[in-house]
């Protein structure tokens, strides 16, 4: 009796220790650099990887993200990634020679340490003639992805993808965190209620067709009720910018007016990153007035006066946003940028009535 | 429509290329007087690194604040300028000037890196915006330049001799060194307004370019200025419309249109004032010749080495031709296509996939009764219950047994009340009778309400139904 006790105690204590061991090593382990280039997907990233991850983006949210200029401070971030994630795109092309410049070849792409966000995701605009005559044309479709919280969870799903390859240790983490980010998209994007009636699977499955999902909602009834009026959240929000004509500054906008249904019929760039030409803007006002068309939408570090000024040739109102998180004091993270860039349009239109 | 047409939108970049024609031809002969053709250049990075240094202090760049700081930072500029100039000069002031443009350029570029829209801040005083200038900040121009001209007016002996014979009035004993800074000063406000609208490469132009031209024709200064007003406003005039019928940039439009503009004047200076004419324009027709034929060599050169790439362009071409005659293919193929549909579980749930109800209920139509297998297959095979609600019901319509089981399995794994509604409403109304069955809830959790529904299933000849994965037909 007595030996047992003594050897069922001295287990204890084993095991004791054991935890203790384990304990200390997991919080000595110090948290993985992860670096993005472009803000959104470095908060994700820190949504995905919790406090296993710091996260940080090259680009800041105010800046143009076709042009960086390179500083010694970027390289060394880059040498000391334990993860990249890049668009993977044709987007971010001076990535290649600040990877080259950091001497840290296992973040270049398609290696071990490197994940492209775009991965998975449904792109859009792939031009059908490949050249560039047509001005900054993208190859491979149109890289400003994060615009759509549906590719967000795409995009947290690879970065959590590149986390597991980089880290295994903490797989169950990242797994548990993915899944609770993707049902915050969902609950941010359907609202509570819709989700417990249909269930988010169907929903995701109808919303790669946003048009038809609404048609499916106004059309199917749910005790009585059509079930578009179960629906919350930001496509509840953005139903009045549904078939909305607006005019864009450069073509950045493809995945949100995707799925929230906006009509960008013209852009103040006479073709992608060629500046505005006189002929050019004569010919967007002409057809804002013809159209009545009210709303001038740009990114904020694109030139304001210039916007205004052919908003103000129409009457029509100028949409300053910004394109990324941080590209204004208010905008955070990600779901603050998904409600920026809703809030932002939705208030020209209530102002205008 | 409303007259929106050339004068609409060139009208004030005209207006503002005449106000600026208008000071700059005149401060231009001062310029190539004193032999510092790039002092505009260093000035106006000098205002810009004021404007930058006021938007580190919380000033839009825009504002009064900003102008104010801007000019300032010119006064200091025209100090060093004024300042630098030595009677002996050892040093060159060109060189002072260039260090002065340097030093800016790049102190502004180290503030800009860490403000937002730093690099579009940097462009943008490069090439400016003259096509996006307002009557505002035209009207202002005009005031400022206006007074600039007036003082450059009363004082016009002391300047045009400081520029002109700067010895003479050493001897003369005027204070050079304070009018040069006045002279700096006041070509410093004039630079930095400008360059805010027009840009650094068209200012440039406006400086030099009619001061040059006038140069080369007379040395009377009434006529220099006679000559480089005009020559201004006939560049501005048809560069600007240029740059509108051709849908190009409208500041290096003008600035292009400027150095065409002076070589056909030097051209034609050079036959009109040469000893005997008839060999000045067969040296000019040589000159011509020599240039058009460099002209197609290049051309040759560049068609040889583009020849590849264009061959890669017809390939894609023919590529692109065979694929647009796709369509008239998959027409005919279309016939065929459905005999497929018809035995094949996978093709009938590609067929069924992102139609509406109608277009599912037509291709189930065409099925007939022989291929029900297929319909039980794809019905296994898919988890979208639309298509499964709607070949359950196919199925019943030949096979009650069989389409009422089914039907039953769809609701018990229904995941979401709305489905359970949906399927619900098929069966009651394919039995024609309302079962009451609460759909907020899993099926099995109100397993005494599915008492009246089990009936009905035994009715149809759906007997397994208490199966949790669904039932079966005897």
């Amino acid at each position: 009796m007595k030996q047992l006790i003594r050897r069922s105690k001295l287990s204890l204590f084993v095991v004791c220790l054991l935890s203790v061991a384990s304990l200390a090593t997991s919080a000595r382990a110090a948290p993985l650099r992860v670096v993005t280039t472009m803000p959104c997907y470095a908060d994700i990233a820190k949504r995905v990887g919790g406090n296993r991850v710091t996260a940080e983006a090259l680009v800041k949210g105010y800046q143009d993200p076709h042009f960086l200029r390179p500083k010694p401070s970027l390289a060394n971030k880059l040498k000391n990634a334990d993860l990249l994630v890049s668009t993977g795109l044709d987007l971010e092309l001076w990535l290649p020679s600040l990877i080259d410049l950091s001497r840290n070849p296992e973040i270049r792409s398609g290696q071990r340490r490197y994940v492209s966000a775009s991965q998975g995701v449904t792109l859009l605009e792939i031009p059908t003639v490949k050249s560039r005559v047509n001005g900054g044309v993208h190859l491979f479709g149109n890289p400003r992805i994060c615009t759509s919280p549906i590719n967000a969870k795409v995009i947290a799903r690879n970065i959590a993808t590149g986390l597991i390859k980089v880290d295994p240790r903490s797989e169950e983490t990242y797994r548990k965190n993915l899944h609770l980010f993707a049902e915050e998209i969902d609950r941010r994007l359907y609202g509570k209620r819709l989700i417990e009636i249909l269930g988010a699977r169907i929903l995701n499955r109808m919303v790669t067709n946003p048009d038809r999902l609404v048609a499916f909602l106004e059309e199917k009834q749910y005790k009585g009720k059509p079930l578009i009026e179960y629906l919350g959240g930001w496509l509840k929000k953005g139903l009045p910018l549904r078939g909305r004509k607006i005019v864009g500054y450069h073509k950045n906008w493809a995945y949100f007016n995707h799925l929230f249904g906006l009509k960008m019929v013209n852009y103040l760039e006479p073709r992608p990153a060629i500046p505005p030409t006189p002929k050019h803007i004569e010919q967007v006002i002409e057809q804002m007035r013809q159209e009545k068309i009210s709303v001038v939408v740009a990114a904020n570090y694109f030139p304001e006066d210039r916007v205004r000024l052919v908003a103000e040739r129409v009457g029509a109102t100028a949409v300053i946003v910004s394109m990324d998180v941080g590209g204004m004091p208010k905008v955070t993270n990600y779901f603050e940028y998904i409600d920026h860039l809703l809030d932002a349009l939705l208030n020209v239109f209530a102002n205008q009535g | 429509m409303d007259d929106l047409g050339i004068l609409d939108l060139m009208l004030p970049a005209f207006a503002e290329c005449l106000v600026l024609v208008g000071i700059h031809s005149y401060l231009g002969l001062h310029v190539i007087r004193r032999k510092v053709i790039f002092v505009d250049l260093a000035l106006a990075q000098v205002a810009a690194l004021g404007t930058t240094i006021g938007f580190l202090f919380g000033m839009a760049p825009d504002s009064t604040a900003a102008l104010i700081f801007s000019m300032l930072f010119t006064f200091v500029g025209a100090a060093i300028f004024s300042i630098t100039r030595l009677r002996g000069e050892k040093v060159p002031q060109e060189a002072v000037i260039g260090l002065v443009y340097a030093l800016a350029a790049a102190v502004v570029i180290l503030i800009v890196d860490r403000a937002p829209h730093g690099a579009e801040h940097i462009k943008e005083v490069m090439t400016g915006a003259i096509l996006w200038v307002q009557w505002e900040t035209i009207v202002l121009a005009a005031v400022v330049y206006g007074g600039v001209g007036l003082f450059h007016y009363v004082f016009r002996r002391q300047f045009l001799l400081i520029s002109d014979r700067p010895e003479q009035a050493y001897a003369q004993g005027v204070k050079v060194r304070l009018w040069d800074f006045f002279f700096y000063l006041s070509f410093g406000v004039v630079i930095s307004i400008s360059v805010q609208t027009a840009g650094v490469l068209l200012v440039f132009v406006f400086l030099v370019v009619p001061a040059i031209t006038a140069t080369l024709i007379t040395d009377r200064l009434i006529f220099q200025l006679a000559i480089g007003w005009s020559i201004g406003t006939l560049v501005s005039l048809f560069g600007l419309a240029l740059s509108y019928f051709g849908d190009m940039p409208s500041g290096p439009t003008v600035v292009s249109f400027y150095g065409v503009m002076l070589v056909v004047v030097a051209l034609f200076l050079f036959v009109f004032k040469a000893p005997t004419r008839t060999k000045a324009l067969l040296k000019l027709a040589v000159g011509l010749a020599a240039t058009a034929g460099i002209g197609v060599a290049l051309f040759a050169i560049g068609h040889g080495l583009g020849q590849s790439r264009l061959a890669v362009g017809r390939a894609q071409k023919a590529v692109t031709s065979q694929t647009s005659q796709l369509p008239a293919q998959f027409d005919s193929q279309k016939s065929e296509q459905k005999v497929q549909v018809l035995n094949n579980a996978s093709g009938l749930l590609r067929a069924l996939t992102g139609k509406t109800e109608e277009q599912q209920e037509e291709i189930l139509g065409s099925i007939d009764a022989t291929h029900r297998d297929v319909l039980a297959d794809a019905f296994q095979k898919t988890d979208d219950y639309s298509i499964r609600l709607a070949v359950a019901r196919h199925i019943f319509v030949h096979d009650r047994a069989r389409g009422a089981c089914l039907l039953y399995e769809t609701l018990l794994a229904a995941e979401s009340p709305f489905i359970r509604g949906e399927t619900i409403s098929v069966i009651e109304e394919l039995a024609g009778q309302a079962f009451e069955i609460n759909i907020e809830k899993p099926v099995s959790t109100n397993s005494e309400k599915v008492t009246s529904l089990k009936a009905w299933l035994a009715e149809t000849g759906c007997r397994r139904f208490d199966l949790k994965r669904g039932g079966e037909s005897p």
